[in-house]
């Protein structure tokens, strides 16, 4: 029991940077109309700044500010130069060019920093064990990881409801033709938004950091789970990405500790149950 | 060879679906195909792999990815659908052929036709459910599946060997009625290449075959409008469904012959090579069948060449990708077809 409620911890932590990755997948997705293939490379991109910042530093806290604004910056100028011409285009060609970046970004972090993994020192100020009551008691660095997740969540959630930025994000989700003939700048909040979720993609890459390391291909694996996600919650649904992440987080560790050898096909069975009977997802609209 | 007219002004809507497609290459959205005469370029192409590259085992590899590459061709090219899983059948036709040869019988006919048969119906049941969406989520979905494959090949290791691969498969045999050939790749890879041209180029006639029937005229109509297409009466999803079983067999096809060569099938991390194919195809041209074919070619050469030099030949092949994709996205045959018929008819203005 004390082994089930540990691994249902572990679930919620990995289930919790799923989420973060599916989010941005989802608002790219439903603005700017293409899956960005590169999400989990630029992850991977964001955990590597985060080691250096964090071997300089000591601790990853001053990586938590800087490297979400870089990875913004990385975004909005990815957005402005290599994905702005494929608008117009077949949906397809931004796909494939994403793709192309992806193999650009590994190669690229193996030229530099080796083929090998980096570590990444956990903050020592969380360097205890929390009693949670579930018998054994829980790293307070993982609790940490699901608090900064929630917030996170909360924020976008609160900026595309109740900003006026969030209000015209959401607008050109629906109708981006519209919102033009009304007089937004779209092209502008297209940057923001691809910017946003590269952003956010940073946070999961400088929280993942101090729990598995880095490694080149580390954003490969997770940006198939973090489709799965997209997939299995609903293209589009902000809330359906959550419960999804959740689940397949916690379904996976909880599969790892009585079927280990099922867990990586567990998120793909979900999957294939999902599109079977309920095609849209388990929150979608459409 | 001669063929240069588009072939969708030369003989007039047959259907009320090819209308779109014939409007599509009028107005340029489609370049201009050769389409038998694409199977002599093959030939040539074949011919010259032959007497130019120098590693045998590279020639033949490069016939069965060009069989690979053309056949996912048909799926992103004429059907829009971009499926990021298509090592999955290659992969399985690799066990498929390298577990019959090992258990059942040295026979390469029924290696091959196991690999193929058995990958048609496996590409049924996947497309049946990959193709419930399309676009963005049915490229997803086929990633998701190729993922699932590799998870199920990497612990099956009774069955498939797991990590270290599945060894040891013998040297086939083809039994032509009046003579039996060994189909030794290290031995005798000539004769290793002339029976991959053959099956190879027998295929890829079927494959043009299929693109220029009835049916794939209505896929390509699909492509440029699937309500149009719903709308003039075809079911779209079971066109879509035949041609993601034709890619499927004929992946399982090139991954048999690819086991066959090397005697072994190796898991290689899924997405790597689902994503290479995807490359070739891109880099020679869409809209085409040689086109893939070109690139596989092109893209297996580059890939020898550098990776001699440098260990970060993938940044370069991502950085051929990105630049395809943003400046040719019609592919290398797509600009030789566009470019050159125009310089021709420039030249000829010119003297006239």
């Amino acid at each position: 029991m004390d082994q089930l409620l540990s691994q249902l911890v572990l679930g919620v932590v990995s289930g919790a940077l799923l989420v973060l990755l599916a989010l941005g997948l989802n608002l790219i997705f439903g603005l700017l109309e293409f899956i960005n293939f590169a999400h989990g490379a630029l992850y991977m991109v964001g955990a590597y700044l985060t080691s250096y910042l964090a071997v300089a530093t000591g601790t990853i806290w001053l990586a938590l500010l800087v490297v979400p604004v870089a990875m913004a910056l990385i975004g909005a100028g990815l957005e402005r130069t290599l994905i702005r011409p494929m608008y117009g285009r077949d949906q397809v060609d931004a796909l494939l060019l994403t793709f192309g970046l992806t193999y650009i970004l590994i190669e690229g972090v193996r030229y530099v920093a080796g083929s090998g993994g980096r570590r990444v020192p956990a903050p020592e100020i969380l360097a205890f064990q929390v009693n949670l009551g579930l018998g054994r008691p829980v790293p307070a660095y993982l609790l940490f990881v699901v608090l900064a997740v929630a917030l996170v969540v909360g924020g976008l959630w609160l900026f595309l409801q109740k900003t006026n930025v969030g209000l015209i994000v959401r607008a050109g989700i629906r109708d981006h033709i519209m919102i033009r003939a009304l007089g937004v700048r779209f092209d502008r909040y297209r940057t923001l938004v691809f910017a946003i979720g590269i952003a956010v993609a940073g946070i999961a890459g400088v929280l993942t950091g101090p729990i598995t390391g880095v490694f080149p291909e580390m954003g490969a694996d997770i940006l198939i789970l973090a489709f799965v996600v997209v997939v299995v919650g609903g293209m589009g649904s902000f809330w359906g990405a959550v419960v999804a992440g959740l689940l397949i987080g916690v379904l996976v560790s909880v599969t790892t500790l009585y079927a280990s050898v099922y867990a990586g096909i567990v998120p793909f069975v979900l999957m294939i149950l999902v599109m079977t009977f309920r095609p849209r997802g388990l929150l979608g609209a459409t | 060879m001669t063929d240069v007219t588009p072939t969708g002004t030369r003989d007039a809507p047959v259907a009320d679906a090819a209308a779109a497609v014939t409007l599509a290459r009028a107005t340029g959205a489609a370049p201009a195909r050769w389409t038998w005469g694409q199977l002599g370029l093959l030939v040539v192409l074949a011919v010259v792999v032959l007497f130019t590259v120098p590693n045998p085992s590279l020639a033949i590899g490069m016939l069965i990815f060009g069989l690979w590459a053309a056949g996912l061709n048909l799926l992103v090219g004429y059907g829009g659908l971009v499926s990021f899983g298509h090592y999955l059948p290659f992969a399985w036709g690799g066990y498929a052929a390298g577990l019959v040869l090992k258990n059942v019988t040295t026979s390469a006919w029924v290696a091959l036709f196991v690999a193929t048969a058995s990958m048609a119906i496996l590409s049924a049941l996947i497309g049946a459910i990959c193709l419930r969406r399309t676009e963005v989520y049915f490229s997803m979905l086929t990633l998701a599946f190729a993922q699932l494959g590799f998870f199920i090949a990497l612990q099956w290791n009774t069955v498939t060997g797991g990590d270290d691969g599945l060894s040891g498969i013998p040297v086939s045999t083809l039994e032509l009625g009046f003579t039996t050939i060994e189909l030794n790749g290290l031995r005798d890879p000539l004769t290793f290449f002339i029976v991959t041209t053959v099956i190879v180029l027998l295929t890829f006639a079927a494959l043009i075959l299929f693109t220029e029937s009835p049916m794939g005229r209505v896929l390509q109509a699909i492509r440029e409008s699937e309500e149009r297409a719903r709308g003039c009466g075809y079911n779209t999803r079971l066109v879509q469904l035949v041609t993601f079983v034709v890619a499927g067999a004929v992946a399982g096809l090139a991954g048999g012959l690819f086991a066959m060569l090397n005697n072994f099938v190796g898991l290689q991390a899924y997405w790597l090579l689902s994503g290479v194919v995807l490359i070739m195809v891109i880099l020679g041209g869409r809209s085409s069948l040689f086109g893939p074919f070109l690139g596989a070619v092109v893209y297996l050469l580059l890939e020898s060449t550098l990776s001699r030099y440098t260990d970060s030949w993938q940044f370069f092949v991502g950085a051929i990708f990105v630049v395809c994709v943003l400046l040719f996205p019609q592919g290398l045959w797509g600009l030789v077809t566009t470019t050159v018929p125009r310089a021709l008819r420039r030249t000829r203005r010119a003297t006239a």
